[in-house]
């Protein structure tokens, strides 16, 4: 007995698009050979072929009356907003929306600098390395050695010192290293005052965003909206 | 694609500019492709108006948005949306079942044919009818993509672009929904002549 998929290896979606002639030349040349070996095929081609015709004879309807526009009816046809024009769509809520959101950000930036990673935190590592380092000589979460922590490890090394002294330093060079001479602790303390800064005046915005909401909102009762 | 027409083109950028006056002669040259579309999609005369309305007053707010290729696939987009949305508020608020009103007074069929004779005319009625009520048994995705293709003319890519589909999905749509008219149609249809009556 014949494999029924074999007689028909052609799907119901090739019939359709070969009646519209979108059917590819190969698939279309296989199509034709398999339909004269295959009349329930032919049958099948044919009912598809009888009810595109049928839809095709339906009769076009005439509109039953004008659907012109008036101009009552209608505004004048929106305009894709432009960058700037969205911005200010959201009027003074939004750019006190933004100021606050930009505050909390930069107030957030600098608690997370001054827990993670800022010169006060090094400055309390270090002092538990001091405290600590002894007992605990691997102390693998301190923060990456500076350049002048480094190059006096590389100095100990070339002079011959052992390695675990390098861990547990003499207590007389930590002073030294918790307040280091160098431009790191001016550039963070010029940038933290840059981010104040910047907090100030985002501060000062949100206010004002505040402020002439709030005019607004007392005049929108008199005024009408324009 | 079918690209817009020169004269389509300077029309849609006049209305663009809020040229209502440019805007309606584009509505005369396509109200009677929407109505058709709503129509077929819906069933009947009153929905089918209220939908084609309802398009063009989309399209006239929506102009500036209408970056081509063809006018006509965009505006029959917007005319398929308004079918559909209109479809789903009749069917919260059912006035008039939209099957029973197909070969009633309010259909098109009923326009004569001063072309054809009594009996040609009678026969193509009741084939009218019989599709047009196989068409609306149709899921609502076949249907737009079927009345688009074979009853409204467009090709397979400007039905992709009026229904947001992809070739595949509209080829798909197309072939699934004429099975279906198929099959619909050899249960009853009788009616269509023997050169055109559908077989298993």
């Amino acid at each position: 007995m014949r494999n029924p998929f074999r007689r028909h290896p052609l799907r119901e979606e090739d019939l359709s698009a070969y009646l519209d002639g979108r059917l590819p030349t190969a698939r279309s040349a296989r199509l034709e050979e398999h339909l004269a070996a295959c009349e329930p095929c032919r049958q099948r081609l044919e009912g598809l072929r009888a009810v595109v015709e049928g839809l095709r004879a339906l009769p076009s309807m005439a509109a039953p009356r004008s659907f012109a526009l008036r101009p009552e009816q209608v505004t004048s046809p929106a305009r894709p907003m432009a960058w700037a024009q969205r911005a200010s769509a959201f009027g003074p809520a939004g750019a006190a929306a933004a100021a606050a959101l930009l505050f909390i950000v930069l107030v957030g930036v600098d608690l997370g600098t001054m827990r993670g990673g800022g010169p006060e935190a090094v400055e309390t590592e270090k002092a538990g390395a001091q405290a600590y380092g002894a007992e605990v000589p691997g102390l693998s979460a301190a923060p990456a050695p500076t350049p002048q922590e480094r190059s006096a490890a590389d100095a100990q090394e070339e002079a011959g010192a052992p390695a675990a002294t390098a861990e547990a330093p003499a207590p007389a060079e930590a002073p030294a290293e918790a307040t280091p001479p160098g431009g790191a602790e001016e550039e963070g303390g010029a940038g933290r005052w840059v981010l104040r800064g910047f907090q100030a005046a985002a501060g000062v915005a949100f206010l004002v965003a505040v402020a002439v909401l709030i005019r607004q909102r007392r005049g929108a009762p008199g005024s009408d909206g324009r | 694609m079918q690209a817009t027409a020169p004269e389509d083109h300077r029309l849609v950028t006049l209305s663009q500019e809020g040229d209502l006056a440019a805007f309606n002669s584009l509505v005369d040259a396509y109200q009677g492709q929407v109505y058709n579309l709503c129509w077929r999609m819906l069933g009947f005369r009153e929905a089918a108006e209220d939908a084609t309305q309802e398009a063009f007053l989309a399209a006239y707010s929506n102009i500036r948005r209408f970056r081509g290729p063809s006018f006509r696939a965009w505006l029959l987009r917007i005319a398929a949306n308004a079918a559909t949305d209109e479809l789903r508020r009749r069917r919260r608020r059912p006035q008039v079942p939209l099957e029973a009103s197909v070969g009633g007074r309010d259909t098109a069929l009923d326009l004569p044919d001063s072309s054809a004779g009594p009996e040609e005319w009678a026969l193509r009625r009741e084939q009218g009818r019989l599709l047009q009520a196989a068409l609306l048994a149709l899921p609502a995705d076949q249907r737009l993509a079927v009345v688009l293709s074979d009853v409204q003319g467009l090709s397979y890519e400007e039905v992709g672009e009026a229904m947001g589909s992809s070739l595949g999905t509209v080829k798909s749509r197309i072939s699934r929904g004429r099975a279906r008219l198929r099959r619909y149609l050899l249960e009853k249809g009788e009616l269509l002549p023997p050169g055109q009556r559908p077989t298993q």
